[in-house]
């Protein structure tokens, strides 16, 4: 078995995503990732049900001006390009992004 | 040390900082071994009355590599889940502990032990109980009976598995070493001289958090076999602890703290003393943080360790032979990276590849040692360290002796060690400054914070 598969098999019986594994292993991978429109824009709000199962959510701004945020909930990560979002997450905290 | 408040970052986490780690044959089951890793370094016994625990928001491993690429392939993680009978109360316990589930011990902690290779994730038990702390004859009398029913049985009894207070097993003479390293036995040789002295164990009477497992030997090597030629290849596992937190904390006022997204690790520990004497400061969290396939990043530290510079100069005369060395130290490689070859000690090999790996490397198929040496192979004892590690191993004065040059004519048979080198030592040695038990868990009990008489 390949060893970066095996990694992520031991990685994701502690319940990280795939994905999480990759893009926490190795950040240099972000970059690659294509930027994408806010999750919220593109779906349905959850449900109260739904955000009760999620559990507390953290949202980090990782690279404010590549518009990198990291997601962070239950034991995952997931990794989304937004500059969008992330510009009104800086203006929310008093500051403005520039590119 | 061994790995006691070893790196900058972890320092601040004692629940998460792993102090040492042992790996071996049991003695008294020799188709198994017995891993133990410490945690929460330096327990005052008398420190309540929030008495120590292991983190609920901590996950706690003891790791296998058994086919040399410094990757885990067997992985034992332990869970803690802490109890309060009666929020009311600010007491550890209202009245005698005198069992597992006494209503009058108020906060106490279960565990679950679940094992992952790349088969799936099996769990070996749940909901079981870790002794109290060692409070004092009122509070927990008959404490070693009582933690003693804390060795649980797992896996039709093929495991058995301990997770609570102990005794730290490892002994040195902390105050001198980072005084400069002195010796004190030979304190009238260094740098800045003074009288000779007995050595002082600085811990003495401290107790850890101890988390020990014993399982069968085919349970951790790569064909599931009980090897008996020590100088097959597959003989030889790779061991090493490691305990990880969530990524994000949330500290939410007035309420419980949040811990969010993937676990990240921020202790290890395979061979003691490794990331505390050999690398810097400045790399000592990165280490912490990193499995020991990434190890090769750090071989300058190994190959050309600090301390062996340090040492001809804080004792000026004695190490000329050490001092005037300055080949890469590929016997510290050896015993720390990649283990020892075929050929090189008559009747032992831990060799792994050439994977520069820190872990602990035993050879399962060395039976125990009837007469275990202190010193392991160094001693002529091929049971002892770095065949793994044993609980009374004196690992201070094996390395020490080490990195002064005792083990380079293993690689380099031109070079003479320095006349001090086979006597060169902390002065700290067991039995009387720390006890042991011979049967699982190995560590002994705990000093009771009523026992504890403070130094003067």
């Amino acid at each position: 078995m390949p060893e970066l598969s095996r990694r992520g098999f031991l990685s994701s019986s502690a319940g990280l995503t795939a994905a999480g594994v990759a893009l926490a292993a190795a950040p240099g991978l972000v970059a690659v990732v294509p930027e994408v429109e806010s999750a919220l824009d593109q779906e349905a709000a959850p449900t109260a049900e739904q955000l009760q199962s999620i559990g507390p959510v953290v949202v980090h701004v990782r690279d404010a001006v590549a518009g990198e945020v990291s997601v962070l909930s239950g034991e995952s990560e997931v990794v989304i390009r937004d500059r969008a979002f992330v510009d009104r997450i800086v203006a929310a905290a008093g500051g403005r992004v520039t590119r | 040390m061994s790995s006691h408040r070893e790196a900058p970052e972890i320092s601040k986490d004692p629940v998460a900082d792993s102090t040492d780690t042992y790996a071996f044959v049991t003695p008294n089951a020799p188709k198994t071994v017995t891993m133990i890793t410490n945690y929460i370094p330096l327990q005052n016994p008398a420190g309540g009355p929030n008495f120590f625990e292991f983190g609920d928001d901590v996950s706690y491993k003891i790791n296998i590599d058994n086919n040399g690429d410094g990757i885990a392939d067997v992985v034992y993680e332990f869970r803690f889940t802490t109890i309060v009978e009666n929020p009311d109360t600010f007491l550890y316990n209202t009245g005698p502990i005198a069992s597992l589930k006494d209503p009058n011990w108020n906060r106490r902690q279960v565990y679950t032990v679940t094992r992952t290779t790349p088969g799936g994730t099996t769990t070996l038990g749940k909901n079981l109980a870790c002794p109290p702390c060692n409070i004092g004859p009122r509070s927990t009398p008959n404490y070693a009976q009582l933690a003693q029913k804390a060795a649980h049985s797992l896996a039709g009894g093929t495991v058995h598995v301990f997770a609570g207070q102990r005794l730290d097993g490892f002994y040195v003479d902390l105050g001198s070493v980072f005084d400069l390293a002195d010796l004190r036995p030979f304190q009238h040789l260094h740098l800045i001289p003074s009288a000779d002295a007995a050595g002082v164990d600085g811990l003495k009477s401290y107790n850890v958090h101890t988390i020990a497992l014993t399982v069968p030997i085919s349970d951790l090597t790569v064909a599931g076999t009980t090897p008996t030629d020590p100088a097959q290849a597959d003989a030889v596992i790779g061991v090493w602890a490691s305990a990880s937190r969530q990524m994000a904390l949330v500290r939410n006022p007035g309420g419980a703290d949040t811990s969010t997204g993937p676990w990240v690790q921020v202790s290890r520990l395979g061979n003691p003393l490794v990331n505390e004497a050999l690398i810097p400061m400045s790399k000592k969290d990165l280490w912490n943080s990193l499995g020991p396939d990434t190890d090769s990043q750090f071989d300058e530290y190994v190959a050309q360790p600090e301390l062996a510079r340090l040492i001809p100069i804080l004792y000026p005369g004695v190490f000329p032979n050490l001092a005037a060395y300055t080949n890469d130290r590929a016997d510290l490689e050896a015993i720390l990276l990649t283990g020892i070859p075929n050929g090189i000690i008559p009747g032992f090999q831990n060799f792994t590849g050439t994977t520069h790996a820190d872990e602990l490397r035993l050879n399962v198929a060395i039976p125990p040692s009837s007469n275990p040496n202190i010193l392991g192979i160094l001693g002529g004892d091929l049971a002892g360290f770095p065949n793994g590690r044993r609980v009374f191993d004196d690992i201070f004065t094996i390395e020490l002796r080490a990195i002064a040059g005792a083990t380079i004519p293993l690689v380099d048979p031109s070079f003479t060690p320095d006349g001090a080198v086979s006597v060169v030592t902390d002065g700290v040695t067991p039995p009387g400054n720390v006890t042991y038990r011979s049967k699982f868990p190995f560590l002994d009990v705990p000093k009771s914070g009523f026992d504890l008489v403070p130094a003067a």
